[in-house]
Formats: C-alpha cells, structure tokens, sequence
C-alpha cells in the first residue's frame, strides 16, 4: 500500500516536472513577416534637427522615396515596418547643411546605444544629443553637389563647368590647354561616401588628354565620389584602375559652394592650376 | 541528428555572400594586394563572426547532447551482464527575443560590408537579412563602380535562413553495448558510423565513445540490494559529421562575371566531450527507479570547411583590371567553441527484466531530454 502511494507520488511528480519543463521550453517561435523598426533619438535631436527621415533601401534613400517620418505621436520615433530583406537608411540634416547621409557603416558612428528585438519590434536608440551632434558632421557640400534645396528628399543635379580662371583670376575658359576639362559634366548622385557620380564627355570639343584614358569610345562613364581631408574640401572622384595623371585631374578642392554654385580649384594635363566655376545644368 | 543536418546544410549551401571574399581577393590581383590585404581580411572577420553566431547554439550544445542519455539506476553486479540499448537524445533550447536574432552591430564590423540590422539565427523561422560588401578603392575607402553601367562592384543577397524549428534542437539516436565488470562497475560504448545520400550530396556521420560507472555507495554499506545507491559517471564522446556536396553545387555558380568550376568544399563538425556525474538512485519498487543527477561536462566544437574553392573571372572588364583570372582559396572558415558547464537532472526507469526504458532531463547548458530502450542480452555470472 506504502509503495503504491509512493510511486502515485513518484508519477506525479515526475508528470508535472515534464508538463512545466515542456511549457517553459516548447515555446513556439514567432515568425514576423514585418518588422517593425522603431528609431529612437534624443528629442533635443528631434527639435534642432531640419530634415530626419528613414528609408527602408539605399535605391530609396537615393531616389527619396518612401521616406518616413516622425512618428506624429511620439516626435522622437520613427517606425518603419520592413522585413529582414532590407538595409534600412537614416537620413539626417541640421539647419547649416551638415549631415549624416547614413549606411550602415555610417549607422555605427551614430554610436546607438541600444538594440533590443522582442516580438516583432526591434528598436534602435541612440545617443545624447552632444554625441550625435558631433557624429553628424558630413560636410553640406554633400547636399550641394546632389540636391536644389536642404528638403529636397533624393535626385541628381548636373553641374556644368562654365568658366576657368588662373591664378592671376585671368579668364582661361577658351585657352587651348583647358579645353580638355572645359566641357565636362558632372552628374551627382545623393548619396554619403562612395556615392556615385556620372562624367560626360565634352561634346563640342571632344575627349582629349588623359581624359582619353577615363571615356575611350564612351561619351559617359560612372564613379564615385567622397570628399576629404580633415575639412571635408578635397573633392575626389574615384574610378578604378586608372593611371596617377587621371586620379589627379579627378580631384579638385572645393572653394565655394552653394546650391547654385560651386567654385573649384583643378588642374589640367600640364599640371597648370585653375579655379573653376561650376553651374547647375539648367541654370538660367 | 541527420534530420537536422539534412535541413540545415543546402541552407547554407546559400551562403553565396562569402563568395565575395574570394571576389575581392582576385580582384585585387593586379592592383597592389597590400592595399586590399585589409578589406580582404575585415571580410573573412565579418564572415567568421556571422558563421559563428549563425551555428552557435547548434554548436555550443550538440557535443552536450550528445553526451548524455548515459544510464542512471541500480548497476549490475555480475561481471558479464550485457545489455544493449538504443538512446535518442535531443538539446531543446528555446528560442527568444535573446536568441532569435543575430544582430549585426555585435558582429565584426567592416567598412565594406552592409548589412540588415538582424538577420535570423539558425533555428528562427526567418528570411536571412540582406547584405551587399563593397570592393572599395583602398585610398579613401569609396565603393567602387563599374565605369560602364554605374554599378557597385559589390555582391548582394541575403544572409542563410533560419531553418525554423522554432524550438533549437541537436536530434540523434545511437546504440549502445553495456558490459558489467563486476563489483558494480559497468562500462558502455556507443558507435555510430555511417552514411546517407541525399540529392544534394553525401552526409557522413560518425560519433562514438564511452561512460564507465561505478557504485560507490557499496563500499559503504553492508545491505547487499539497498533502494538508495549513489553511482559515479565518467563519460567521454566524440563526432564528425561531415557534408559533402554532389559535384560543384556548394558555394559555388557560374555566371557572367564568375565562374567556380573545380571547387570541392565539405562541412564539417567535430564535438568532443567529457563528463562527470554523479546519480543518486532510488528504487521504488521493482518496476520502478527514479534518480537525480549532477557533475560538470566539458566539451570543445569546431565547425568549419575542408576543401579549396576556385573562382576564375569571366567578365571581360574586370579581367582588364586584374591579372590573374583564377584564384583558391582554403579553409574558408572555422568556429570552434570551449566550454564547461555545470550539468545536473532527473530520471525515470521503467521495466522489469528483460526490457527496461528510460527518460532522463539533464540541464546541460540548456535543457536536453534522453529516451532510452533497454534489453539486457546476458545477466552475467
């Protein structure tokens, strides 16, 4: 009698062990389709920044498309519902042009101090606003070179060379050694470092001098295109496996910008210095 | 076990992305290789910390699976009691907001790489994220594009699967020969080799080891059959498995820009455990044994690739670039995991004679669950 109540005990034990063991680690996994991702800055980020918004891919963030923003609720939220299949991008701008036009390396920099995943939400939250303030700090020639305005959401904008000057500010537009570099155009893309840029060829003039060597039978060719240096002025326009004389002629220094303007320092193939000014292709 | 590896090997079969490490490598050929030693190595670091944390709960718990479902109870006295049993043993490990994605900020981060944020661990029933890595110009770290069409000279796809389970497992079943030894003292092997073919290729599996366990509360004691008796386990296990694909389908394509004919990868994974534990049984009745269990197991992991992989350069342009057009490439990757554990659990055995079975629940890093059939062939002296 003593043993059968025992091995009742023993049984019943043992039967609500397992049930508690099966439901504490049996749980069903939870398969989200979507995500959402929910962004979190500082709200003193919110409030002094011009322009945050997040695109789900870099072809939308360059093009501006399906952007999101703010959450009307929460300010300092953004959410973005998005599968596991995209590379979501952040882009931020103050008010004085400087930016933050973000992949995912650039995500690291903005120092996120948080992620957590549960159900499915994954939120992201980020720095003190000092930290991200002086993270973001992308030069504003970035939005110049690509966009008309500080609002405008992604595109490409032409710049066309329109005079060269000398050292002594002498007008050296028609002289026969700048007429390789004259009728350059340059089309930028939106996009941080490494974003793409599109050269045609002159063409009244034609390809000639070690531009030769950048087009060959080619009427356009695609780089990309950073800026450099501690100051964010040296405007390099990088295409792969040229030679040095090439990769000098691609690389300017940056004077003066603005949306309407960019003034440029250049060489051509004498190694002669210029100062270009460079317009919008459909500037009056 | 080979359920598993069958479902999860052809997902990784998909891990294409770590075909640009060897991309780059040949594209760089021509240029100076020192330049882009740097973005080369950063991809095989990111590559190894993903594939580590991909496999990390398979691996970090399979050898402590495997290891266990080793017999509590009374041990035979006799020497030359022999018994056969079939052991099934699986870890079960859950599956949470923890574990159920990997996120890339925790992996070794590489200037060419992007990435989805989270991208699914291997048991999370998921699309792997999306990556693209980036051949950059190694003076200012820009990506590169083909001057013809604008493109990145980049690879993008997704990151592997997960093979949704849902709950993480490490399934096998092996047999086992228990032989007494006399004074209480029984030792145990257990052998699994063999191999399966699947359409995508060959599995081999192999695993064996042993246990040695002893009475120890005898030589305290004169009651020649007491209910409680206290054993001491030591137990020692290792395996290979081992996926070797059919003609030239892993990691590898044949496209405009790439080729890789001649590649001859395989998967392998190698466990090796060590174990102590001590089991404190009672007899209920003669039907019936319960015991609790507790020691310490050890077990060292090492997954990783055998074999060469072999990428020629079919496009035109980028064999401009570069001077040579074919490259290979060895151990593309390897994770091994050290680690020892406390390890403690219950048991259940049920049968009378001839034919015994067993339940055992053993927390071993995670939680692992045994079921055992056993026969007894020769009682012994």
């Amino acid at each position: 009698m003593l043993t059968s109540l025992n091995m009742n005990k023993a049984f019943t034990t043992l039967f609500l062990g397992l049930l508690l063991f099966c439901l504490s680690s049996c749980e069903h996994d939870k398969v989200c389709n979507i995500m959402d991702y929910i962004y979190i800055f500082p709200e003193q980020t919110i409030e002094e920044v011009a322009y945050i918004k997040v695109y789900t891919n870099e072809r939308d963030f360059t093009e501006g498309q399906h952007a999101v923003e703010p959450d009307s609720l929460s300010k300092s939220q953004l959410v973005l519902p998005t599968d596991q299949t995209s590379i979501p991008f952040i882009d931020i701008r103050y008010a004085d042009g400087t930016n933050s036009w973000s992949n995912q390396a650039e995500l690291g920099r903005l120092t996120q101090k948080s992620i957590e995943s549960a159900g499915c939400k994954a939120i992201f939250s980020y720095a003190d606003n000092a930290t991200l303030r002086n993270t973001i700090n992308s030069s504003a020639i970035y939005l110049h070179l690509a966009l008309q305005q500080l609002n405008q959401n992604g595109g490409e904008k032409t710049w066309l060379i329109d005079r060269i000057y000398d050292e002594d500010k002498l007008d050296v537009t028609e002289r026969p050694e700048w007429q390789c570099v004259k009728g350059l155009k340059f089309t930028f893309y939106k996009g941080g470092k490494g974003a793409k840029v599109k050269i045609d060829a002159p063409v009244a003039e034609g390809v000639c001098g070690v531009f030769e060597e950048l087009f060959g039978e080619k009427s356009e060719v695609f780089a990309t295109y950073s800026l450099e240096g501690s100051n964010q002025k040296e405007l390099r326009i990088t295409v792969p496996a040229v030679s040095d004389a090439l990769k000098e002629q691609l690389t300017f220094q940056v004077l003066e910008s603005d949306y309407d303007s960019l003034n440029i320092s250049l060489t051509n193939g004498s190694s002669q210095i210029g100062y270009a000014t460079l317009i919008p292709s459909n500037h009056d | 076990m080979i359920k598993l590896r069958v479902s999860y090997i052809p997902r990784l079969m998909k891990c294409s992305w770590l075909l640009l490490v060897l991309l780059i490598s040949n594209v760089v050929q021509a240029q100076t290789l020192q330049d882009y030693e740097m973005q080369v190595r950063d991809i095989e670091r990111f590559g190894n910390s993903y594939f580590a944390a991909y496999t990390n709960l398979f691996s970090s718990n399979f050898g402590f699976s495997l290891n266990q479902g080793w017999q509590g109870g009374a041990i035979p006295k006799q020497a030359g009691h022999l018994s056969f049993s079939l052991v099934g043993s699986t870890a079960i490990i859950p599956i949470n907001d923890g574990n159920r994605y990997i996120r890339m900020d925790q992996l070794y981060q590489s200037a060419n790489v992007i990435a989805a944020s989270l991208t699914p661990g291997m048991f999370t029933d998921a699309k792997g994220g999306a990556i693209s890595v980036f051949l950059l110009d190694p003076a200012t770290n820009n990506r590169l594009v083909n001057p013809v069409t604008g493109d990145y000279l980049s690879a993008n796809f997704n990151m592997i699967d997960g093979i949704g389970t849902g709950v993480g497992v490490t399934p096998f079943v092996m047999p086992q020969l228990s032989v007494g030894l006399g004074k209480s003292t029984e030792l145990s092997l257990r052998v699994m080799p063999f191999a399966i073919g699947l359409n995508e290729g060959k599995v081999d599996v192999s695993a064996w080891g042993g246990a040695i366990r002893h009475n120890i509360s005898q030589w305290f004691t004169d009651d020649e059959d007491p209910n409680f008796t206290v054993n001491l386990l030591l137990s020692y296990m290792r395996n290979k498995t081992s996926f070797t694909p059919n003609g030239e389908r892993f990691l590898t394509f044949n496209n405009d820009y790439f080729s890789t004919a001649g590649t001859s990868l395989e998967l392998s994974h190698h466990t090796k455990t060590q174990q102590a534990l001590a089991f404190f049984n009672y007899r209920v009745n003669s039907f019936v044994e319960i015991y609790g269990h507790g020691g310490v197991v050890h077990q060292t992991s090492d997954l990783g690739t055998n074999g060469v992989f072999k990428l020629k350069i079919n496009d035109a342009y980028v064999r401009d670039v570069v001077e040579e057009t074919g490259y290979e490439y060895r151990d593309l990757f390897k994770s091994s995991i050290n680690e020892t554990v406390a390890a403690g659990g219950f048991g259940l055995l049920l049968g009378r004679g001839f034919v015994k079975a067993e339940v055992q629940y053993t927390y071993a890093n995670t939680h692992i669950a045994s079921l055992a059939l056993r026969a007894t062939l020769l009682k012994g002296d």
